[in-house]
């Protein structure tokens, strides 16, 4: 592989995209393990569903939802000077979609499974919700929110679907290393798809290797 | 000479309890068997759960009235509580544990009074320790030392000592004991124990499940 320009660029949008969606999915997290009310869970489907969505589905939506013709897209241009779509920030933006439940459905577990009563003397011992936020349920769901970030940035790294839809495949602007890999197998440039699915691969491996051995010690 | 007023109905799925009574400074014991709402009750005046019906107030303070929906959060009653398993942040020293109970202060000086409050509970020696570490009857001095760190006229104990062995049991309801009496506390202690209810109580609410049936001096 001689062209590492997809890589760079994949750590890049991964590494962006896992901060957006750890901010984004821990806050959330926290509002739907302590909103007691049927509407959460109804929350909880809809920033779940890009788990169970065809990744060109989630694809496709996001580009009606921020395309140049719509709203939200039309804002960002007339604000920043450039569309989204098919560019770096839309790669970042598929990338976070896609990596937002994985933080979310694990950030919330393990807020949820803080012992209620700590929480409580907390409260009753005057600390304000922020600050049983921050000194009581984040550090004790900590483990659960570094797998569930870990897990994002894996899904955020390895995107295709939705990134390809938002973003394009333009080489040396928008192909991230997976639609290169695809790319290379179409041109029969076996070389090229072999490393670049190795070191996708090999990520992939220590991701996980790291989040089994979070869980690992929580026990 | 403080009165706590407790006339409510509180209420989670399956399960109610009308509870009405009073306590003044001293020792109350909440007694009676397991599942008959005594910390139900307690909940009820720590702020965690809002009761169905009724009004909690301490002297002229009104907690909770339920017709005029008053509920003042758990932060703003200026209470200190302790419960079986000491909910004691783990992942913070024993210092920390108690410094962040105290209210008023710089961090120095709220550090500094935290370090008075575990002396004075016989725990100056484990500011440092790893909390984690710690024996059930010390961490129970460290979750007293906390409850009072807010400088509370109210303490609320939900079976402190049942999970500790007799020795520190005993130590544990002598300093309770003193530290009631030196600060002019009212204290409510949630038990089934009656070797509690002997050493500590000043007065005693009754509970059979469902409903408070006595209160006695």
């Amino acid at each position: 592989m001689n062209d590492w320009f997809p890589l760079w660029l994949s750590l890049r949008v991964s590494v962006i995209a896992t901060a957006c969606a750890g901010v984004l999915g821990v806050a959330l997290a926290y509002l739907l393990a302590k909103w007691r009310s049927r509407w959460a869970a109804v929350v909880e489907a809809i920033f779940t569903l890009p788990i169970v969505l065809p990744p060109t589905v989630l694809g496709y939506y996001l580009l009606t939802l921020l395309g140049t013709r719509s709203v939200l897209g039309g804002a960002w241009q007339s604000t920043f000077g450039s569309p989204l779509v098919f560019t770096e920030s839309g790669a970042v933006v598929a990338a976070t979609v896609s990596a937002l439940p994985f933080v979310i459905r694990a950030a919330r577990a393990a807020m949820s499974n803080v012992d209620a009563r700590v929480e409580e003397s907390a409260r009753v011992m005057g600390l304000s919700e922020w600050k049983v936020a921050r000194v009581v349920t984040l550090p004790l769901a900590a483990r659960g929110i570094g797998a569930g970030v870990a897990l994002g940035f894996a899904r955020a790294l390895g995107d295709f679907g939705a990134t390809v839809m938002v973003a394009g495949n333009i080489p040396g602007q928008t192909q991230t290393l997976p639609v290169a890999v695809y790319d290379a197998v179409q041109a029969g440039d076996d070389a090229t798809a072999r490393t670049g699915s190795l070191v996708l691969g090999a990520i992939a491996v220590v991701v996980l290797v790291f989040v089994t051995q979070v869980f690992a010690r929580r026990r | 000479m403080n009165v706590l007023r407790v006339d409510v109905r509180v209420e989670v799925p399956g399960f109610g309890v009308d509870a009405t009574f009073s306590a003044s400074n001293g020792v109350t014991v909440l007694s009676g068997p397991s599942g008959s709402g005594k910390s139900l009750t307690l909940a009820a005046i720590a702020g965690t759960l809002r009761p169905v019906r009724g009004v909690i107030r301490l002297d002229d303070v009104v907690f909770a009235d339920v017709d005029s929906r008053i509920h003042v959060r758990s932060q703003d009653r200026r209470l200190g509580v302790v419960y079986q398993h000491a909910a004691l942040l783990d992942h913070r020293s024993p210092l920390d544990n108690v410094a962040l109970a105290v209210r008023d202060g710089e961090a120095a000086l709220r550090r500094s009074s935290a370090m008075e409050l575990l002396a004075r509970v016989g725990a100056g020696s484990l500011a440092d320790a790893k909390t984690r570490s710690l024996s059930g009857g010390e961490r129970q001095r460290i979750a007293l030392a906390r409850a009072m760190a807010g400088s509370p006229r109210l303490l609320l104990l939900d079976e402190p000592f049942s999970s500790l062995d007799s020795a520190s049991r005993a130590e544990l309801r002598a300093l309770l004991k003193e530290l009631v009496a030196e600060h002019r506390l009212i204290a409510l202690v949630v038990t089934h124990d009656q070797a509690d209810v002997d050493a500590l109580a000043d007065r005693v609410v009754v509970y059979e499940p469902g409903r408070t049936v006595s209160a006695s001096e």
